[in-house]
């Protein structure tokens, strides 16, 4: 299996665990350097959308609140590389036992 | 390099071009007219959110060497940046169209022929200064004509206002008869509308990338910021003073452009009917510039294409070719006969629409340590802006059925 | 754990200017990852281009530009893409090191086909 996926298209695309439930969308991949390359770590996978991007723990948050968001945001899952299963970009699916 | 005192010229061509154009002629005439002082207000209300958001645009620009348009886009994502953009696009179309009524209203004032006629050769000057010209050579002509609308000023001072419900007028709403509310908050939703207008931070951070500041231009920035910004406020508020003087007594309601040409004659006599047209044709052709470039700078800067005023055409193709179209569009409902006063009114209020989107950006871009570093936003400057989002929302939510209340 | 020295694709790569020295070069418009069996997956390339940006609003999108790009003869490859081992450092831009610039070939087309043939455009 060599595919290419493009982040760009993955970026707010819902992940599904196994049972075909949506968990949430993904928000950030992160990266590690080894060697050479730099590899996929992990994914974040929000329930909030594209709140990480906007970075709203600063500032968005209190604006939120302000506004009169309840109760607490989440902190996005984070999703380790191989537990997602990419091998349909469309539908990214959480296999936790991987 | 460049002296701060040219530096501020680009804050003062910005307040021509982007403070006494069209729009705000229009309305403070308006507002003058039908509620004598009582909306100076609005004009100061504006005015103030305003100075707070061009220092933002410069200091951004200045500090990460990236514009307002990049920084939405590379922060927030392609995605999120390009639809705000589209729309205030169409929103420019119909200003840009506008603000060509209003040169070649000017230029009816002054040889009595026909506003269609000019609409033409008004687009074609128009693009040839942008395709020729540099940034500086358009800034100072511009700026040193836009002088003349230091008149509006003169004449007001000279039609011996009252100068204390001017002063009231100037803090505080002078809430009008009942049956006439709806067109009084009408009336300043306009002038907010054409007061704060998003095509300036564009035109504002390009214009300072173009000129290569840094961060030890911010406090030329500031000054420029403030200046330039209660410069163009001061004309504001003597348009809206001598349309109280001359018109506010007899009763007349402002319904065409050519009314208003008549507010200068009674202060500055013969002079008053030329100066006017001039005025008029320099700010409207300011206001042009303005918006034509920025509607270039943000869609280059939003895809990545090249762009610069100061380079040749032929090296930033796209660039030129998207301010190129725009302008000859932008005059078919002028040339198809669409009222100019009207097309100022309605895109004033779409422009009300799109604000809240772009100003929203400045509460995350300018607290991001990796565009602003240590220059941040203070606590101020964070309540003003979020001030005006929840002002801009409101606006964008009252306008269309205040239009209709209080418009027609 | 997270690891300490991540790079986010998102937040520090994807959208970002290209910048070769002081020369800019476009955004990031798109960033392709390598999936590999049983190793995690390689950053491959970034992506540049209209085509690029076009997919990113839907198909439709994409479509018109490639074949706006096939009628005119614009560009070899729609989609010009940058390995990741000509990235040389991530900041408030992303500086690469290229020896040439396929990038701007819409911007060199329409200069020499339409802007180039206005006169004063040189």
């Amino acid at each position: 299996m060599s595919a290419e996926v493009n982040v760009e298209l993955l970026i707010g695309r819902k992940v599904f665990d196994e049972g075909g439930k949506a968990i949430g969308r993904i928000e950030e991949i992160l990266a590690v350097e080894k060697g050479d390359d730099l590899v996929v770590s992990e994914y974040h996978v929000g329930t909030e959308g594209l709140i990480e991007r906007l970075s709203v723990y600063h500032f968005g948050l209190g604006l939120l609140r302000f506004l009169g968001a309840r109760g607490h945001l989440d902190d996005p899952k984070r999703i380790p590389w191989q537990e997602l299963d990419l091998s349909d970009p469309q539908k990214p699916v959480w296999r936790r036992n991987r | 390099m460049k002296s701060s005192l040219l530096q501020i010229a680009l804050g003062i061509i910005t307040s021509i071009g982007g403070f006494l154009e069209v729009g705000s002629i229009a309305t403070a005439a308006q507002a003058g007219a039908s509620f004598r002082y009582g909306l100076i207000w609005a004009i100061v209300l504006g005015t103030l959110c305003l100075v707070f958001l061009i220092e933002m645009s410069g200091r951004l620009a200045a500090v990460s060497e990236h514009t307002i348009a990049d920084a939405v886009r590379e922060r927030f994502g392609f995605d999120f940046a390009i639809w705000p953009r589209l729309a205030e696009l169409l929103v420019n179309y119909l200003v840009l169209g506008a603000e060509i009524g209003g040169v070649c209203l000017g230029l009816k004032v002054l040889t009595g022929i026909d506003a269609r006629w000019w609409a033409v050769p008004v687009a074609l000057i128009l693009w040839f200064a942008l395709w020729v010209g540099t940034l500086d050579i358009i800034e100072n002509a511009t700026s040193i004509l836009g002088l003349l609308t230091i008149a509006f000023v003169v004449a007001a001072v000279k039609m011996h206002p009252d100068w204390i419900p001017l002063a009231r007028g100037a803090v505080a709403p002078v809430f009008p008869p009942r049956s006439e509310s709806g067109q009084y908050w009408f009336t300043a939703v306009s002038i907010l509308g054409a007061t704060i207008s998003p095509y300036m931070f564009y035109f504002y951070s390009s214009g300072a990338v173009e000129d290569g500041w840094k961060e030890k231009d911010l406090p030329a920035n500031r000054v420029t910021a403030i200046l330039g910004m209660s410069f163009g406020a001061l004309m504001s508020i003597g348009v809206l003073v001598v349309s109280a003087q001359v018109f506010n007594p007899r009763g007349i309601d402002i319904k065409r452009y050519e009314q208003i040409a008549l507010v200068l004659t009674p202060a500055l006599h013969q002079w008053g009917w030329p100066i006017f047209g001039i005025s008029l044709a320099v700010c409207c052709f300011g206001a042009a510039v303005e918006i034509s470039l920025a509607s270039a700078y943000s869609m280059a800067q939003t895809f990545g294409w090249n762009w610069g005023e100061d380079e040749k055409p032929a090296s930033r193709a796209r660039f030129s070719l998207t301010y190129t179209i725009l302008i000859f569009l932008s005059i078919i409902p002028l040339l198809l006969g669409v009222d100019p006063l009207k097309q100022t009114i309605v895109s004033m209020a779409l422009t009300a629409i799109v604000l809240p989107l772009a100003i929203l950006p400045f509460l995350l871009l300018l607290n991001d340590e990796k565009f602003v570093g240590t220059h941040r936003n203070g606590p101020i400057g964070n309540a003003v802006v979020t001030f005006t989002i929840f002002m801009a929302a409101i606006i964008a939510i009252v306008a269309v059925p205040l239009e209709i209340v209080g418009g027609g | 754990m997270p690891p300490t020295h991540a790079t986010r694709l998102v937040s520090d790569v994807l959208d970002k200017q290209l910048v070769q020295g002081r020369k800019k070069l476009g955004k990031v418009d798109g960033l392709v990852i390598v999936l590999r069996e049983g190793k995690p997956p390689r950053v491959g390339y970034i992506e540049c281009g209209t085509a690029v940006v076009a997919r990113r609003l839907g198909r439709w999108c994409e479509r018109l530009v490639l074949a706006l790009n096939r009628r005119f003869g614009v560009r070899e490859h729609p989609r010009y893409r940058i390995p990741w081992s000509k990235v040389k450092e991530i900041d408030i831009n992303v500086e690469v090191e290229l020896d040439e610039h396929p990038l701007l070939a819409w911007e060199e087309w329409l200069s020499k086909h339409v802007v180039g043939r206005i006169p004063f455009a040189k």
